[in-house]
């Protein structure tokens, strides 16, 4: 349990006013505005010399926007992990939990690596740097990992020690249900050959979250208030995504709809239990989407939007995010400006590597503006 | 007359003359077809060069407009490039190269090979930015096909210019060359044969000439033992300067070979 509002500053205090310190360097929309009508990326660097990238950009022997993106990513980062280096109790797992997120795609996406005989260095150079794990450099060196024995030797051995474990075992064992047993080994070895790797991820990720979301609110207080609305969204979002995304492939088939796909969403969120259980399983096009949405007057006012606008549904349901994501930071003593800043800190790498790519390949300053504003 | 210019060294004779003549005709009719084949090919490379503007043209927009549309897949799914190269053993465009024939020359064509085996399309961005990742491998897919279009055009103006110099050369050679050589050696052939006829005609003449001395010899001495005695021996000796003569002066010969047929 949390320490109440009288502990809360002694433990987690100095964390929370230095996250508020790195919330204020956040890119503005002036400054936004201001890279946009930058013609070539010394303009940039210029530009982004007035902010608190200003020290990361020194020294660039030759600037592309690979490395001007790079180096923001890296103090992004650094800022995290020196934030999650000196967070102790029950702040130090909630960060931790974050980055599961990242692990488990990492994980995913190495495994597959692997059963394709991919070369495990260029794999390691690929991985989120924030789901960045000692275990995942075990996995690379585990050997015979390509025998039907070997994945379960890996799971056993190299996954039991990683904090996702027991998603994988979560998800593998709901596989071998459905499939009428077959054996762990084996089922393992056909989940990561046969079953699409986003699908396995997302899987894993719906299982995360999931338990973030128990977690949190078994944190009570203002985190469990302030996270609830973030993780439920988040859960929301998802939903529609993988519906809106599931349209063209097999999983938008009849009789995938109510097992493979209805499996992708949370088991919370506010679109959970109707929509997602039952109304979702009839939707097979974006207008019957739509329809399913309307009772949700937050989603079918987004659709609008999107359908007045022109601007793309994924767009909005970010712009809608960041905004709930700034609300996180009006509450004090609680963990949910922690997970904000970092959802914030992407969304503005994203919107730094649109402009920079705009910038790159010369597009015209309409096709700027896609960025979203953060502050 | 017959040395003048080039010409095939031969031995002048009728036979040859005619394998020549044979030839020069053969040199004639495969001029005139080279001719066309390379005005064909002339008007094939010319469709060709304005195709590959026009494809160019697509190109450089399209590819632009795709490595766009990828920023957008991006912005919206994250980075997922590695996803994608890790997870694809089998290619899902395959080219393959068809011989095309334009003027008897080969070409090659590339085009899209139906593809072996089970497409697999891998499920990119699921819960965030799926639907840009797909316009995306859309119009990199119609990028590429343009690209092999290109390729494919690009290769066919080589091989035809190439093509198209081979056979302007040959046609050259035909026409500057090796025709005026043939005929050349044919004006040659027949100068020769001339001269030899004018030889002949000289011998003849000759051979005539002494076979009247002799005939009148003969009759001088038929008259000479019936009794009579006859100035023969007068006559070949005026013969003889009019000879020398007609060996000493070769512009001459031809009028005397007139005024004896």
């Amino acid at each position: 349990k949390l320490p109440g509002l009288a502990w809360f500053n002694a433990e987690h205090g100095f964390l929370e006013a230095l996250l508020r310190g790195f919330k204020s360097g956040l890119l503005k929309e002036s400054e936004y505005r201001q890279l946009c009508n930058c013609e070539n990326l010394e303009d940039v660097k210029l530009t982004l010399g007035d902010t608190d990238y200003a020290s990361v950009l020194q020294n660039i022997s030759k600037l592309t926007p690979e490395v001007i993106l790079d180096r923001c990513k890296q103090k992004t980062l650094d800022e995290f992990e020196f934030i999650r280096g000196s967070a102790t109790g029950a702040l130090a797992t909630f960060l931790d939990f974050i980055t599961y997120e990242f692990l488990i795609k990492n994980i995913c996406f190495v495994i597959t690596g692997l059963i394709k005989g991919s070369d495990p260095e260029t794999l390691l150079s690929k991985i989120h740097p924030l789901g960045r794990s000692p275990h995942i450099k075990s996995i690379l060196t585990f050997e015979n990992q390509t025998s039907s024995d070997g994945l379960l030797d890996l799971y056993r051995t190299v996954l039991v020690e990683t904090p996702v474990a027991r998603y994988f075992e979560i998800y593998f064992n709901s596989e071998v249900k459905t499939d009428g047993g077959g054996g762990g080994s084996r089922e393992i070895q056909r989940v990561y050959n046969e079953v699409e790797i986003d699908i396995v991820t997302n899987m894993l990720q719906k299982l995360w979250l999931e338990d973030f979301y128990t977690y949190c609110c078994s944190l009570g207080g203002e985190t469990a208030i302030a996270m609830k609305v973030l993780l439920e969204f988040e859960a929301d979002r998802r939903a529609i995504s993988i519906t809106i995304n599931s349209f063209d492939t097999p999983l938008n088939e009849p009789a995938n709809r109510d097992t493979d796909r209805k499996a992708l969403y949370c088991n919370f969120g506010t679109l959970y239990p109707e929509a997602t259980l039952f109304e979702f399983s009839k939707v097979a096009d974006a207008s019957q989407l739509q329809v399913a949405l309307n009772k949700y007057p937050v989603f079918a006012s987004i659709w609008r939007q999107s359908q007045d606008s022109g601007r793309s549904l994924n767009d909005l349901l970010s712009e809608y995010q960041v905004r709930l994501m700034l609300l996180a930071f009006m509450g004090q003593s609680h963990f949910a400006c922690f997970y904000a800043y970092l959802k914030l800190k992407q969304q503005e790498e994203g919107n730094l590597k649109w402009i920079l790519s705009c910038i790159k390949q010369r597009r015209p300053a309409k096709d700027k503006q896609r960025w979203i504003k953060i502050l | 007359m017959g040395d003048a210019g080039d010409r095939l060294d031969v031995m002048p004779s009728r036979m040859v003359l005619a394998g020549i003549q044979d030839r020069s005709k053969a040199a004639k009719n495969g001029h005139s077809l080279l001719k066309r084949k390379s005005d064909a090919i002339k008007l094939s490379l010319n469709r060709i060069l304005k195709d590959i503007m026009v494809t160019k043209r697509r190109v450089g927009k399209s590819l632009s407009e795709s490595y766009f549309s990828h920023t957008g897949a991006v912005w919206a799914a994250g980075e997922f490039n590695h996803q994608v190269i890790e997870n694809t053993t089998t290619a899902n465009y395959m080219v393959r190269a068809k011989i095309d024939n334009i003027a008897g020359v080969k070409i090659p064509v590339f085009e899209r090979a139906p593809s072996t085996g089970p497409v697999h399309d891998p499920i990119v961005g699921l819960s965030k930015g799926g639907a840009e990742v797909n316009a995306c491998k859309d119009s990199f897919t119609q990028t590429l096909s343009d690209l092999i279009k290109l390729a494919s055009l690009q290769t066919s103006l080589k091989t035809l210019d190439e093509a198209l110099k081979v056979t302007n050369r040959r046609v050259n050679a035909l026409e500057f060359v090796i025709t005026p050589r043939l005929l050349n050696t044919i004006t040659y052939i027949n100068a020769e044969l001339g001269e030899l006829e004018r030889e002949d005609t000289y011998r003849i003449k000759k051979v005539k000439d002494v076979m009247r001395v002799k005939e009148e010899e003969q009759a001088a001495a038929k008259s000479l033992k019936t009794g009579k005695e006859v100035v023969g021996r007068h006559i070949p000796t005026s013969q003889e300067p009019n000879i020398k003569n007609m060996l000493d002066d070769g512009a001459d010969a031809n009028d005397n070979l007139v005024d004896l047929v």
